[in-house]
């Protein structure tokens, strides 16, 4: 937390209330049919399901569980019920009704949303049981299955990913909570305080009610000791003895069901309360959507339509990229995906800006010199900027830059001078856009060297590099250069250290048959 | 320089001369701070070029990508081009620097070409040069080395493996555990791969740093190193206080005895300031004030010199901290540097003036506890450094219970940092080296 997000923190605190955050969303909320809640349930101890709950927002959940928690095939055959849905809601391949040919086959966007970080860590546990498993009633659907989940755990780890989302996450990047960091992992917690009306204390205690029920995807130890515990071992008993089970079944499942139940109903209402909110979305979001779409179909939908064509698709290791130049890539394309969501959002949105500056980011100027040091023909624009305060600032000479508002507008920092008690100025050096965009409007408009622009007051913040990131990824598919011996060779086998994923899900899937 | 440590910087250049000489793939060394990694790197490429190869040289900021052509053009018999981008302003470097922006104007007879390792990575390389040296290696990550593999076949990296891993800007977790992990520093990826064979080779002299000052960073490495300076011929020595009374005067006066001393402020009992701490802010600025108004002879060596105020360096290690500091400082602004640890990389100063990076950060992450930080802002000085903090570090590390986080296979660094850390205090306490402030 920065000071900042300490002041607006103690702020919420005095009004008693979440106050907003942000002027504009910076995620996308989308209707109804294209947001599916999933909830799990899991027995402690296990990793995977005991019960999932998934639907739509406005139409009730759909609720499996299984009697036994730790039997793996009733965990999978549940699983496989549920599968359907979950990959049709992604537009798998496989079950839409033409294949898919690229990124606009998948638009709009359809979302996942969860109530916490730990049903996301689900998502892993689904991937690791099923992405390589050999064992099942129906393997290949299993196996589709856990490469969905495993994206989809993936795409959550990217700066700006619009497929995945946490409720609670998505409720504290839209609101400042005037309670610890610690206890914003709460979903009942954090919509107490948004439901609650009159004043803080009222909204407090119901806080501090929410909080004492499990959100998570363990169950509450009381809960699954006293009333699910002698549940389950009579029908484990009863099972054995080939006696009628059933009814302990509907007893665990009712019990599943009500937990279950809570955790979908208070993630919809998240999306109730962020699809509601009048601000409007930052229209950067628009590009993130558009990036996520791009994702989803290089590192998912086109593995699956070559597994569908009968190739050999790639699907990459649940644990980690295990080449070199699948992890380097991946790695470039994720400091992009920052470098996007850095520089992109701060344009549409005052108060990121106001971080941006904050943090030395950004600052604000006046123009108090303009210069074209062009020769001939060739314009080169140089400003001559006096910064208005002196926070901090981690821009250095050869730092990019760009205006807001104006993107594409870039400069280069030449040179920093000013002595004690005067202001810092830049000479700032335009580096895109030198010359007014025919046909546009405001400030594109007018040519940078025109000298109107002495005396106005303009904001900078770093310009994106994310295109040297994507240049970066690109070099990396060359393995035919000199020094590829020692770049690309084989990395030493790890197995001493660590065991090997698909051995490990071998051995488990073994154990299960 | 003994004659033994001659010997052995001599053995260690003849094997590394031995090594280009014969067209050996990949070198790595290992070398301490301010132990003239650069200057063998000048060095090794001069001789490279004597035998006719084409070299190429990468930095890790523009700022050492000039300053090795600086230190180039001293050495008239080689043709240096300073391969940099199109939009950068050209630089006088010296008479037999070019400055070239396009990879088809690189020299393609026997010459250097220094640029940035980002550079070379992300241009297209028209000929292959015959080796590529990589200067700071430490700081540069495994996926940024993979793109240098264009440049050439042979390798030589040199860097202090002491100082800042390269910079993460995204959450890493999926590569935690990848054979090759795209962020790591790419010697070390190297050195751990028992499949890669090449010269390992350690520099063990730190020419910079004071006796007692390589016995405080020595457990952040793991080779030994020792000083070329001589017990007390690095020192400064203040002089007297003209009536006037500082509670931190000991600690300076200390300087004349041992090069490091640190001086600690009360912290609040509702925990110190967020974030910008003033009042060490404050303190940071007078000490550079009182070292200059009371005066000090600096000695390295026998060069002993009065103190100016572009001999001291200040360090903390968040940006809106220096700023704090930069702003108490006053009339001395822009003479007197105030960088950040990673900023200071590379450089040095006679006296440095830091703020200890766990000051004011009473409940420290895994990320806190790694000594990058400490290791450059305790090896930055030449005779004397001053570390300045709240007095809660060393109860911060006592409560602190590492917990082994790391991935399984994987060494504890958080856990060797938090140690290291300990130690550093532990040592400057048992020195008598901790001057604790009352307010």
């Amino acid at each position: 937390m920065n000071s900042r997000e300490a002041i607006q923190r103690l702020r919420a605190h005095q009004a008693g209330r979440p106050l907003p955050k942000g002027e504009k969303r910076s995620v996308r909320v989308p209707d109804p049919r294209d947001v599916l809640v999933l909830a799990f349930v899991r027995m402690g101890g296990e990793s995977r399901p005991w019960g999932v709950a998934f639907g739509h927002p406005g139409g009730g959940p759909t609720v499996l569980t299984v009697p036994e928690g730790r039997d793996r095939t009733q965990v999978a055959e549940m699983m496989l019920r549920a599968a359907p849905v979950l990959l049709g809601h992604l537009r798998s391949p496989a079950l839409a009704p033409r294949l898919p040919g690229g990124p606009e086959d998948l638009a709009p966007i359809r979302q996942i949303w969860l109530p916490n970080s730990s049903h996301l860590e689900m998502l892993l546990h689904l991937a690791y049981a099923y992405t390589f498993t050999r064992s099942g009633d129906d393997v290949p659907s299993l196996n589709a299955l856990g490469r969905a989940c495993a994206w989809m755990f993936r795409e959550s780890q990217r700066p700006g990913e619009q497929h995945v989302i946490i409720a609670t996450a998505a409720l504290r990047d839209a609101f400042t909570f005037p309670a610890e960091t610690v206890r914003q992992g709460h979903l009942g917690f954090l919509l107490a305080w948004l439901d609650s009306r009159g004043d803080g204390k009222a909204a407090l205690a119901r806080a501090h009610d929410e909080e004492r029920l499990s959100m998570s995807t363990t169950l509450d130890p009381s809960t699954e000791r006293r009333e699910l515990e002698p549940l389950v071992e009579r029908w484990r008993t009863a099972s054995k003895q080939g006696a009628d089970s059933e009814r302990f079944a509907r007893g665990i499942h009712s019990v599943l069901a009500e937990e279950l139940t809570r955790r979908f109903d208070l993630t919809v209402r998240a999306w109730q309360i962020l699809h509601e909110d009048p601000r409007r979305e930052n229209i950067a979001v628009e590009d993130l959507v558009e990036e996520a779409l791009t994702r989803q179909w290089w590192d998912w939908a086109r593995t699956e339509v070559a597994i569908l064509n009968g190739e050999q698709g790639f699907v990459p290791s649940v644990e980690t990229d295990r080449q070199p130049a699948s992890a380097a890539s991946a790695y470039e394309r994720a400091s992009a995906a920052a470098e996007i969501l850095g520089t992109l959002l701060v344009h549409d949105d005052k108060e990121l800006f106001a971080e941006a500056v904050g943090r030395g980011d950004a600052f604000v100027g006046t123009i108090v010199g303009v210069r074209d040091e062009g020769e001939g023909r060739r314009t080169l624009p140089v400003w001559t900027v006096e910064r208005q305060d002196e926070g901090p600032s981690r821009l250095r000479e050869g730092s990019h830059l760009c205006l807001i508002g104006l993107p594409k507008r870039t400069l280069d920092i030449r040179t920093i001078y000013g002595g004690p008690g005067e202001p810092t100025t830049y000479e700032l050096a335009i580096t895109n856009l030198r010359t007014a965009v025919r046909g546009a409007s405001g400030q594109a408009a007018i040519a940078p060297c025109d000298r109107s622009w002495i005396g106005e007051r303009l904001a900078f913040t770093t310009a994106s590099m994310a295109s040297i990131a994507f240049r970066k990824q690109k070099k990396l598919r060359d393995q035919s250069v000199p020094g590829a011996w020692l770049t690309f060779s084989a990395p030493p086998d790890d197995r001493t250290h660590r065991p090997n994923v698909d051995e490990a899900d071998a051995d488990e899937t073994e154990a299960d048959s | 320089m003994s004659g033994a440590d001659r010997a052995r910087y001599d053995q260690l250049a003849a094997s590394l001369v031995q090594h280009i000489d014969e067209r050996g793939r990949l070198a790595v060394v290992k070398a301490p701070p301010g132990s003239g990694k650069t200057y063998l790197l000048l060095q090794l490429a001069e001789h490279a070029v004597a035998r006719s190869q084409r070299v190429a040289i990468g930095a890790q900021t523009n700022a050492q990508a000039d300053d090795i052509c600086r230190r180039l053009s001293a050495r008239p018999g080689v043709s240096v081009a300073r391969f940099a981008s199109a939009q950068a302003l050209p630089v006088d470097l010296g008479p037999n620097v070019r400055w070239v922006v396009a990879p088809g104007d690189l020299p393609p007879g026997p010459a250097v070409s220094v640029g940035t390792v980002s550079k070379w990575g992300l241009v297209d390389i028209v000929e292959p040069f015959d080796v590529l040296f990589i200067d700071e290696a430490w700081q540069m990550a495994w996926a940024d080395f993979m793109l240098c593999g264009q440049v050439s076949e042979r390798f030589v990296l040199i860097g202090d493996p002491g100082q800042i891993p390269p910079v993460v800007p995204i959450e890493v977790q999926r590569w935690e555990t990848a054979p090759r992990a795209p962020h790591r520093a790419a010697p070390d990826l190297i050195l751990e791969d028992r499949n890669l064979s090449g010269l390992e080779a350690n520099m063990d002299i730190c020419r910079r740093l004071p006796v007692d000052a390589v016995a405080l960073v020595q457990p952040f490495y793991d080779f030994p190193f020792h000083p070329l300076a001589e017990p007390g011929e690095r020192y400064v020595r203040v002089n007297g206080s003209n009536g006037v009374h500082a509670e931190f005067d000991p600690a300076l006066d200390l300087l004349g005895e041992q090069s490091v001393s640190a001086v600690t402020v009360p912290t609040d009992p509702e925990g110190p300031p967020f974030e910008v701490d003033p009042g060490v802010a404050a303190l940071t600025a007078k000490i550079v004030h009182r070292l200059l108004d009371r005066g000090a002879d600096v000695a390295d060596g026998e060069d002993v010199r009065p103190l100016e105020p572009e001999h001291i360096g200040v360090s903390a290690t968040h940006r809106v901290m220096n700023a704090a500091i930069d702003r108490e400082l006053g009339g001395l602004r822009r003479t007197v540097r105030v960088e950040t640890p990673e900023r200071w990389q590379g450089l040095e100063r006679k006296v440095m003036v830091v703020v200890h990076p766990l000051s004011g950060n009473a409940a420290p992450s895994g990320f806190d506890l790694t000594t990058g930080r400490l290791c450059v802002m305790a090896s930055r000085h030449r005779s004397g450094l001053v570390v300045v903090s709240r007095d809660h570090v060393r109860r911060t590390l006592d409560g602190y219970i590492p917990a082994a986080e790391q991935p399984v296979g994987h060494p504890d660094i958080v856990g060797r940092g938090h140690f290291d850390h300990m130690m550093f205090w532990e040592q400057l306490a048992a020195d008598r080296r901790l001057i604790e402030l009352s307010a």
